[in-house]
């Protein structure tokens, strides 16, 4: 394999890598996100 | 571009997904300060999402495919990764310095360290710098590629979805929905560019079929073209998205995680984009890919041909939610711009956060219509978003550097003079290599070459920050004798010296 395939390799798997384990702490957190401030009314 | 009813379908389901999303965030009934900055309460993951997704637009997946189409490596290491240098600055040094002094508004910091008439200055040129023309143009573009839909119409359906939810639930549903886009632009990507190089027969083919100079890291650009193109990078310094995602984050120990994990995730992507681009031009070369295939569209082409059928509907949502995420930051940042840095000080300094709300959704969408109008007004509308990046750097640098870091006094006349000389220089430099330069059409600038010396000098346009800054900093330099200093008004909570007891641990 040439080095830049598998460089290529290795940056797609970092991206996609990336992209998970963030989308995974997002969800651990966006409970509190979406519940916050819920039903609340705006104020003046 | 043929695409099958399945991948329609998820098109139409990512699209009903934003705006559900930014209905369901409607009912959070936030407060100007939940409305803009997420009521400071924002964590890293969100960050990384919203900071990602919006800094790397369209521009970022076709401009720098399209180098790397032409040109080869060099998209990546002469292009991209220069500026890499100054996001790790302002991931290391600014983010602590931004959040502590829990500024609103780009222009807020103006104001605060000069006074009014600096912030006007400031809101102007960053409302200038956030119109969306430029990604709504794209967006345009891409309808008619994907979809064979007439470009206009397209931005004008696809822009509204985004300025819809955007209005509905402000930085949250923005950043909600750029935490999608997020995931889609790095998953098909990262699926989409591995399944390409099976598809052409990796790098050997690549250069096989490669011209001279293909793997050469900094290829055959000038120096200072080089150097001028890494300042660029600069741009995120004065950057009104990047700011606002600062004021944002719950403490800036976050802003800080973000931005270097984000560091991380442009790395990859940058160079993802360059190999999808090169192995286009292979695709062209070997007769996979048509003969007459613009550089620009080779990304989008090469890969729905290398996807199979339901993927190819993801990376069109994934390009979608590229254009839709920097839309949707730019359009808030110019809406905040009118109502808080413009009508809040000049005409109802006693607004109240359902006011403030009210008139940002206005200026929300006044933004989005003079982006619409722009996008289709202009034909170099590439260079036109390089004048309004580089008349903004001009304006605000200086004066917001030397206000964050000069502990010596500062006065309003230089906030007035270095923006007001930062501004002038710009378009001066402009104007005058436009008149004594000509027009080069493979950069798609003008350039001016004169002898001096019995040497011959190339000046550019894109060397104008070489000019405009020193000037902006004599203009700073001037002003600061002029008058007695200003005296900063500090919200509650802020401070402007390092370790400040208001921050909390993350």
């Amino acid at each position: 394999m040439n080095g830049w395939d598998t460089f290529t390799w290795i940056m797609a798997l970092v991206l996609a890598g990336s992209a998970l384990v963030i989308f995974a702490y997002f969800l651990r957190d966006a409970r509190g996100v979406l519940n916050r401030g819920r039903d609340e009314e705006p104020d003046d | 571009m043929t695409i099958s009813s399945l991948d329609y379908a998820i098109v139409g389901i990512y699209l009903a997904g934003m705006i559900g999303l930014g209905y369901y965030l409607y009912r959070k009934a936030p407060t100007f300060e939940e409305y803009l900055i997420a009521g400071r309460s924002m964590t890293t993951p969100i960050l990384v999402c919203t900071l990602a997704s919006t800094y790397y637009g369209l521009d970022v997946l076709f401009g720098t495919s399209e180098v790397g189409f032409n040109e080869g490596v060099v998209a990546f290491f002469g292009y991209s990764n220069l500026s890499l240098g100054i996001y790790l600055f302002a991931a290391l040094a600014l983010a602590k310095r931004l959040r502590q002094a829990k500024f609103t508004s780009l222009p807020d910091i103006l104001e605060r360290h000069y006074g009014r008439p600096s912030g006007i200055v400031g809101a102007l040129a960053s409302i200038v710098y956030s119109l969306p023309a430029l990604s709504l143009f794209a967006l345009g573009r891409i309808c008619h590629v994907m979809f064979g839909m007439d470009a206009m119409l397209g931005a004008l359906i696809l822009g509204l979805v985004a300025l819809a939810y955007t209005l509905l639930g402000g930085l949250w549903a923005v950043a909600i929905t750029d935490t999608v886009q997020f995931v889609l632009m790095c998953l098909t990507l990262a699926i989409g560019i591995p399944l390409l190089m099976s598809e052409m027969g990796g790098f050997d083919a690549v250069a096989q079929h490669a011209p001279d100079g293909y793997f050469d890291w900094f290829g055959g650009m000038p120096i200072w073209l080089m150097i001028a193109y890494a300042a660029t990078g600069i741009s995120i310094l004065v950057d009104p998205g990047f700011y606002q995602r600062m004021f944002a984050a719950a403490d800036y120990r976050q802003a800080r995680n973000a931005m270097l994990i984000s560091l991380l995730v442009w790395v990859a992507y940058d160079w993802l984009v360059t190999a999808g681009g090169m192995l286009a031009a292979t695709g062209v070369s070997t007769g996979v890919l048509p003969a007459d295939l613009h550089s620009n569209d080779a990304l989008l082409s090469a890969v729905t041909l290398a996807l199979p059928v339901g993927l190819v509907g993801i990376f069109l949502a994934g390009v979608l939610a590229t254009a839709m995420s920097t839309i949707d930051s730019y359009t808030l940042v110019a809406g905040a711009n009118v109502s808080y840095d413009l009508w809040r000080p000049l005409a109802r300094p006693n607004a109240t956060d359902r006011e403030l709300v009210r008139a940002t959704k206005i200026g929300v969408v006044l933004a989005w219509a003079l982006g619409y109008a722009l996008a289709f007004l202009f034909d170099r509308l590439m260079a036109l978003w390089v004048f309004t990046a580089t008349a903004l750097t001009s304006t605000v640098l200086v004066p917001i550097f030397l206000g964050l870091y000069w502990k010596g006094r500062k006065t309003v006349m230089a906030g007035v003079l270095s923006c007001v000389a930062g501004l002038g220089s710009v378009i001066v430099y402009y104007l005058g290599v436009q008149q004594l330069g000509v027009a080069n059409e493979v950069y798609g600038t003008y350039i001016w070459t004169f002898t001096l010396a019995g040497e011959s000098f190339e000046l550019w346009q894109e060397y104008a920050l070489f000019f405009s800054l020193p000037v902006s900093l004599i203009g700073f330099l001037i002003g600061n004798r002029i008058g007695p200093p200003h005296i900063q008004s500090l919200p509650p909570g802020a401070s402007d010296i390092e370790n400040s007891p208001t921050e909390a641990v993350a």
